[in-house]
């Protein structure tokens, strides 16, 4: 019988435009009702996507064999001057600059007419593209996945968000249907079970290889489970996989946490991961699964968004005897990340006690990890003006946290990192393990683990 | 090839972190040591005891100078400030504190009135020691300057910034003398030879360029080390003409800059290596290291 065991808070209100995750704490407020008609709307809503999409294709393929000039037709956006990125995560708050409207919606047509629009032209389509092929699989991605299939066209991160907005709002759909998420970015992956308040389970040794032309639905279970399949007895019961939480190449999406009633796990030791290609590279290469202690893999992919961050503390809450541990880059915003899982953010000050992981170690890359890893001066690089303005400030800041902050010792040695990356004025990213073959990523986090997953308390 | 320095007293866990600095006073014979435990140590620079710990910084310390007679040591940390010390009363008798990122390592001018800093920016800042003022702020080109030394005689001004440029002041026409930019990873460390014309520099590229300070012009290349190289000291001893170097290959080295050619490598430590100092009589020098460790070196021969 499984009953609801952990007791926080529900989330709290927050409206902040620095929020993160609005849209899942929208959706905290959706009734099942809500959900239901959401999803029929889903459903439809993508069928007419694809045909929307597919006529103006169609009508740039009727252009070129009429040996006509080209042109792609955009609605785009009145320009948010005021807001940042951010804020433009949920589309259901209002713009918060409204009234500092520039410019009117308006109808753009992009030719080849130039150099700069045939590149602008390359990256819509590149982008329609990309959406047209994960609305075809089934498959949800983020902004991140869809600049990353492209670096050297779209060159920055801002270029494909403002791309992906903007053909939301050409094609007037929620952002959602495009299958393009923002929030909900983290993923896991390992012997664990997530239990959702609509009785569903997600098994979290779900690693589904995707292939274009097969529906995900079809092969929720055809992934790499080795000899380890978890005994635990929930294997028995039914496990469907939630038709709202697709799970996407790697790992398994941490789902919202209002929809969660519990999380089971087998696992002897948890590795928070900052970047989601090291997490990938370690799920693909078998890791959790060659190991003799199971261990649960999670990726905030970055920053983490409050759905990762809730997973974390509550993963700690509920298994105190398991060890966690944080494996980042070794530059200042890989110490930053680590101490938001630790300590919290600013933006999220009031909810601390539900988001803070405080038993959280670091467990790399550290600065000491060069010589004892035999990592080459190759693979550092300087730090920039504002790597280091930013270790300044945050050296500042833990000056000021109180004294007595649990645990004690990780504070200096979180303090003696931004001081050895500062004197060395070198960083170096968790790639550069792989430098020495991709064995040596692997390698190195084996030797870490051990003092942990051996730690008779 | 008889060993012409060798290992002798070693302090280990001097201090209960890495330790990334050091000096060895004039006439007093002490040598002062600075920590990432935030501490820094004064010891007898013949038996290696220990003398007192100076505490009150509340980050680590990155580099600790003595001037000229030995009776005062300033040491900078990564708290933003400079503090300077009485050496006999062991008291903080002024803390300066530059604005936000305005200072990095610390020199004091022989006559021992002014303190020149690096900083973040790229100044090189000269505070007053008495009144703690900012005198004099020389502007570059504001890449982050991680050392500075002065010659003996008090006429010119070196800093190393990270980008590889070196910067040649003249003190007494008060004018930039010489740019040099022909390398282009971090200059850590600097120092002038005891003819107060040659100037030799420490570079990540593994590699001790020594110049001609008056004309601006690259003497020789030295290489050998197998890492980054974070510490060089030119002997004190003008008749010899050597420099000993350190390194994050955890090797000591030392050079004679006549012949261009290695003298002597000491691997005693276990991690980099982050300072090295001269004796001045320049017959021993001392090493420090992350490996939390000092090591004194004397050349064989001398007591």
């Amino acid at each position: 019988m499984v009953e609801s065991s952990f007791s926080f808070q529900p989330p709290s209100q927050s409206l902040s435009p620095t929020s993160r995750s609005l849209s899942s704490i929208d959706q905290s407020n959706s009734t099942s009702q809500q959900l239901q008609s959401q999803a029929a709307t889903t459903r439809s809503g993508r069928q007419s996507l694809l045909e929307a999409i597919e006529s103006d294709i169609l009508e740039i393929f009727q252009s070129l064999s009429h040996l006509e000039p080209i042109h792609l037709h955009i609605r785009t956006r009145p320009r948010d001057r005021a807001g940042n990125n951010e804020s433009q995560e949920s589309q259901q708050v209002p713009s918060l600059s409204g009234q500092r409207q520039e410019d009117q919606p308006r109808t753009r047509s992009i030719g080849l007419n130039s150099g700069q629009n045939s590149t602008i032209l390359t990256r819509y389509l590149r982008v329609l593209e990309i959406i047209y092929e994960a609305l075809m699989a089934n498959i949800v991605m983020t902004k991140r996945d869809i600049f990353y299939r492209d670096v050297a066209l779209f060159r920055t991160q801002s270029v494909v968000d403002r791309i992906v907005d903007d053909i939301a709002y050409n094609y007037n759909v929620p952002r959602s249907t495009l299958n393009v998420s923002a929030s909900g970015k983290g993923r896991m992956f390992g012997p664990a079970t997530i239990i959702l308040r609509n009785r569903r389970y997600l098994n979290c040794l779900n690693n589904t290889t995707r292939h274009p032309d097969t529906p995900l639905s079809s092969n929720a279970f055809s992934g790499i489970i080795s000899n380890n399949t978890p005994s635990d007895g929930l294997s028995n019961i039914a496990q469907e996989q939630d038709e709202g939480h697709i799970s996407d190449e790697v790992g398994t999406l941490i789902p919202p946490i209002s929809q969660i009633l519990d999380v089971e796990t087998r696992a002897r030791c948890i590795i928070v991961i900052e970047k989601e290609a090291s997490f990938r590279h370690l799920v693909s290469a078998g890791f959790v699964q060659s190991l003799v202690q199971p261990c649960l893999l999670i990726t905030g992919c970055g920053y983490p968004d409050l759905a990762t961050r809730y997973m974390v503390k509550h993963l700690t809450n509920r298994h105190r005897d398991v060890p966690i541990v944080a494996l980042m880059d070794n530059d200042p915003y890989g110490l930053d990340i680590y101490s938001v899982y630790k300590w919290g953010s600013a933006a999220q000050q009031h909810d601390s006690i539900n988001l803070t992981s405080p038993a959280i170690r670091l467990l790399g890359v550290l600065c000491q990890d060069r010589c004892a890893f035999g990592i080459p001066p190759s693979s550092y690089t300087p730090l920039t003006v504002k790597e280091r303005e930013k270790a300044l400030r945050m050296l500042k800041a833990s000056q000021r946290q109180p004294s007595d902050i649990q645990p004690a010792g990780d504070m200096k040695v979180f303090q003696n990192n931004l001081c050895r990356m500062i004197m060395t004025n070198y960083k170096c990213e968790m790639q550069a393990l792989c430098d020495q073959g991709s064995q040596g990523f692997v390698d190195y986090l084996r030797a870490k683990l051990e003092p942990v997953l051996f730690h008779f308390p | 090839m008889p060993t012409l320095y060798i290992p002798t007293i070693k302090q280990e866990q001097a201090h209960s972190e890495g330790i990334w600095c050091v000096a060895w006073s004039k006439s007093t014979n002490i040598i002062a040591t600075g920590s990432l435990d935030t501490s820094i140590k004064l010891w007898n620079g013949a038996t290696g005891e220990l003398k007192h710990s100076l505490e009150g910084h509340s980050l680590a310390i990155v580099s600790v100078d003595f001037n000229v007679n030995g009776t005062q040591l300033a040491s900078s940390s990564i708290d933003g400030t400079v503090r300077i010390w009485d050496t006999e009363s062991y008291q903080c008798i002024q803390t300066i504190t530059p604005s936000t990122g305005q200072s990095w390592t610390a020199c004091f001018h022989p006559d021992g009135n002014t303190i020149a800093t690096g900083s973040h920016n790229g100044n090189i800042n000269i505070f007053n020691v008495t009144s703690g003022d900012l005198e004099q702020a020389l502007a570059t080109k504001q890449a982050f300057l991680m050392s500075v030394a002065y010659s003996a005689d008090g006429k010119y001004l070196a800093g190393g910034a990270q980008d590889g440029s070196i910067y040649i002041f003249n003190l007494e026409t008060n004018q930039l003398a010489h740019t040099l930019s022909t390398h282009s990873s971090a200059v850590r460390s600097l120092s002038f030879a005891p003819d107060n014309k040659t100037l030799v520099t420490a570079n990540d590229d593994k590699c001790i360029y020594v110049y001609d300070a008056e004309h601006g012009q690259l003497a020789s290349a030295l290489t050998g080390h197998g890492g980054w190289i974070l510490s060089v000291a030119s002997n004190p001893d003008i008749s010899k003409q050597q420099a000993v170097s350190s390194g994050a290959d955890n090797k000591v080295k030392v050079w004679d800059l006549a012949t261009r050619s290695i003298i002597e490598t000491q691997e005693v430590h276990t991690d980099q290596i982050w300072g090295v100092a001269w004796h001045p009589d320049g017959n021993k020098f001392v090493s420090v290291s992350d490996d939390g460790s000092i090591q004194w070196y004397a050349s064989s021969g001398s007591t």
